[in-house]
């Protein structure tokens, strides 16, 4: 409970900015005074601010009617709803837009003032008219209305790109403490990076950690890191050494890490508690030593890396259930070296999604065998250039697979092609005849290749349900519907199987035609 | 084939009985799970009655459920697809389900409705909520809401 009743005290104000906050007070006439004055506001209080210049004010023609109806009672059902619950929902909302509904109605007077969540972006505060001194101002006065107000917060969201790293850090600092569940900080605007308050990183109750931006986390300031509740960390960063908060978050469930500049010979990554991770970098190219991911109760996995690994270490993930993977490949390293290891180490995954740099880089290189994909239900593949005799190769490899997606990518491999024989394979994976439902096709461009592929899972898929064929970007209607003709004309193995073609090379169609053909 | 899928039964405020999977109330329904895990659920006679949820929203809360427990491993966009044409219906409609979802702990559909409210609201005008939520009766005096007006007008 707090502050329900309790009127808005301006020596209180002071009195926390002096000793918590940058002593800023703006004094600007606009738009966002509103809020903040709202923030100060309380029943049969004056305001403590002069009233706000009304801008372009808009006479909304609804206001007599609601005049009006205001004495039928008719009461909405939202607003029955426990004040816990609206709270709850109230809590997800940017702290313009649930102080904003004080004014909603009687009923919702006073719920913000429960709320123990901060979420405050200088964005809105950003406009035109403004120099980048009024907006700061205009924001710091907003916060600080808003931090007096809340005293014991449990969430503090902070977008910015106009406050100066002084305010920056005190606002931080003003928050964190024994209450601090989630912290937000995204700095995405500035010449130099800003640094942050080494308290976040001993907070006791910390659940949630985001940083993002121009920020950079000094070494020193990472002396004694212990973060005992912490379950979710994300790190998209300018300057961080990640092995001196990794190793103390011994709940840790889900990793973002991105990487934006080679700092550290060695990645790594030793969480036996870590359920998901993302780990993607920005390095285009250079090099790292060595790359350690130990995280056995690793469900979820999505690495997207451009640098050189020239070495790589990984646990096995018994419990994977989705595995996206991308990586880039550098023609002078044996860099395939370690892509089968990472492909068998993912291999018990239910869902598996390969980007085109790392189809790429398995297309150059020589077949390789591919591990026993034993619970596979979901492949995506990205492709340059599609290869009708690796995927079968992969297909081989996964015996259960229900759902198959392939996306080309690159296009210009000449026009479509009349003639349509090719691809005799030895013998039908296991999965096409017995499990696969359904396959979709973006970018189908429509080359000798394509089509025998197409047909190929047309006459050997006997439990086929659907086949989407999205046509490549450039193509028309006509050429789509000469494609969806030809391909209508091939006998399918399932008489369940419905045909549909797209000229859209995204999921979503938007024409489509669809044809419920029996078996031909 | 295997054994035959278990089923339970539950009742609504109108006395209709439906009978689902176990399974699938299990591992969405914190309350059902409870009583199913300590033998308070008698497979051979009782069932579950759900005084305050009506026919129209249980039928709604067990298509989510059999919906994502059979689809789990669909992408995230169908299910996101899935959710929203599920969930578009009116507030009113909306409250009844939050009520049944809140009643019988179903996290991942109360968070589903929690963010669709939110989205009621976020960026939104007070007009425009107040139309939203069908809120009629403000309760504010009309010098009190001209005020509010006269001082807040870009939240109008």
């Amino acid at each position: 409970m707090i502050l329900i009743h309790q009127r808005f005290n301006l020596a209180f104000l002071v009195l926390f900015c002096a000793s918590n906050l940058p002593k800023r007070m703006a004094l600007t006439t606009n738009y966002f005074w509103n809020i903040t004055n709202l923030i100060h506001c309380n029943d049969n209080m004056p305001n403590y601010f002069e009233p706000p210049e009304q801008l372009e004010m808009e006479e909304e023609e609804e206001e007599e009617d609601n005049l009006e109806t205001a004495t039928t009672i008719n009461m909405d059902m939202i607003s029955t709803m426990p004040d816990s619950l609206l709270c709850y929902i109230l809590s997800f909302l940017p702290t313009r837009d649930s102080v904003a509904t004080s004014i909603l109605s009687r009923r919702w007077r006073h719920l913000w003032k429960e709320l123990q969540v901060l979420d405050l972006d200088d964005g809105p505060f950003c406009t035109p008219e403004r120099s980048a001194e009024e907006m700061d101002e205009c924001f710091i006065a907003f916060i600080n209305a808003a931090l007096s107000r809340f005293p014991h917060i449990k969430k503090f969201r902070l977008s910015c790109e106009v406050l100066c790293e002084d305010d920056f850090r005190s606002y931080i600092n003003a928050v964190t403490g024994p209450y601090l569940q989630e912290l937000f900080v995204s700095q995405m605007y500035s010449l130099e990076n800003y640094g942050v308050p080494c308290g976040i990183f001993t907070c006791p109750s910390l659940v949630s950690l985001c940083l993002k931006g121009y920020i950079s986390i000094e070494d020193e300031d990472l002396q004694s890191v212990h973060l005992p509740s912490l379950k979710n960390l994300e790190l998209d960063v300018k300057y961080v050494n990640a092995d001196k908060i990794l190793g103390c978050c011994p709940v840790l469930e889900t990793l973002k890490l991105t990487l934006d500049r080679v700092e550290f010979p060695t990645v790594r990554v030793p969480i036996s508690t870590l359920k998901r991770l993302t780990f993607q970098d920005d390095y285009h190219g250079e090099v790292v030593e060595h790359l350690e991911i130990e995280t056995p109760s690793l469900e979820y996995l999505h690495v997207s890396l451009w640098g050189r690994y020239l070495r790589f270490s990984v646990t096995d993930f018994p419990n994977m259930v989705e595995a996206h993977l991308d990586i880039w490949s550098h023609q002078e390293d044996e860099h395939i070296g370690w892509i089968p290891e990472l492909l068998k180490a993912v291999c018990k995954t239910k869902l598996l999604r390969l980007g085109s740099s790392i189809t790429g880089s398995l297309l150059c290189a020589p077949p390789i065998d591919f591990p026993k994909f034993g619970c596979l239900l979901h492949l995506q593949l990205r492709f340059g250039s599609f290869k009708s005799r690796f995927l079968l190769d992969l297909l081989h490899c996964c015996h259960k697979l229900q759902v198959l997606i392939i996306q080309n990518e690159l296009h210009g491999h000449g026009p479509p092609l009349n003639q349509k024989s090719m691809l005799q394979p030895t013998s039908v994976p296991n999965c096409v005849t017995s499990h696969l439902n359904t396959f979709e096709f973006g970018g189908y461009e429509d080359s000798l290749e394509e089509h025998a592929f197409v047909a190929y899972i047309l006459q050997n898929g006997l439990v086929l349900m659907r086949m989407m064929i999205h046509t490549y970007t450039s193509y028309g209607e006509k050429i789509k519907d000469h494609i969806f003709k030809e391909l209508s004309i091939v006998p399918r193995g399932s008489n369940k199987c419905q045909l549909t073609a797209t000229p859209n090379p995204t999921i979503a169609p938007a024409m489509q035609c669809v044809v419920d053909t029996g078996q031909p | 084939m295997g054994s035959p899928v278990k089923k339970i039964m539950l009742c609504s405020s109108e006395k209709e009985i439906f009978s689902v999977e176990e399974q699938v109330m299990v591992q969405h329904s914190v309350i059902i799970n409870n009583m199913i895990e300590d033998g308070s659920y008698n497979h051979e006679e009782s069932k579950i009655p759900l005084d305050c949820v009506d026919s129209k929203t249980l039928k709604k809360v067990i298509d989510y459920c059999t919906h994502h427990t059979h689809h789990h491993n669909d992408n995230q966009e169908d299910l996101e697809a899935w959710d929203a044409q599920f969930l578009n219906v009116d507030s009113n409609g909306l409250y009844d389900l939050l009520m049944a979802a809140n009643y019988l702990e179903i996290r991942n559909l109360l968070d589903l409705i929690y963010g669709t409210i939110k989205n009621m609201i976020k960026g939104k005008k007070i007009d425009e909520i107040r139309r939203i939520f069908n809120i009629k009766d403000h309760g504010f005096t009309p010098e009190e809401e001209e005020q509010n007006r006269k001082e807040y007008p870009h939240f109008y």
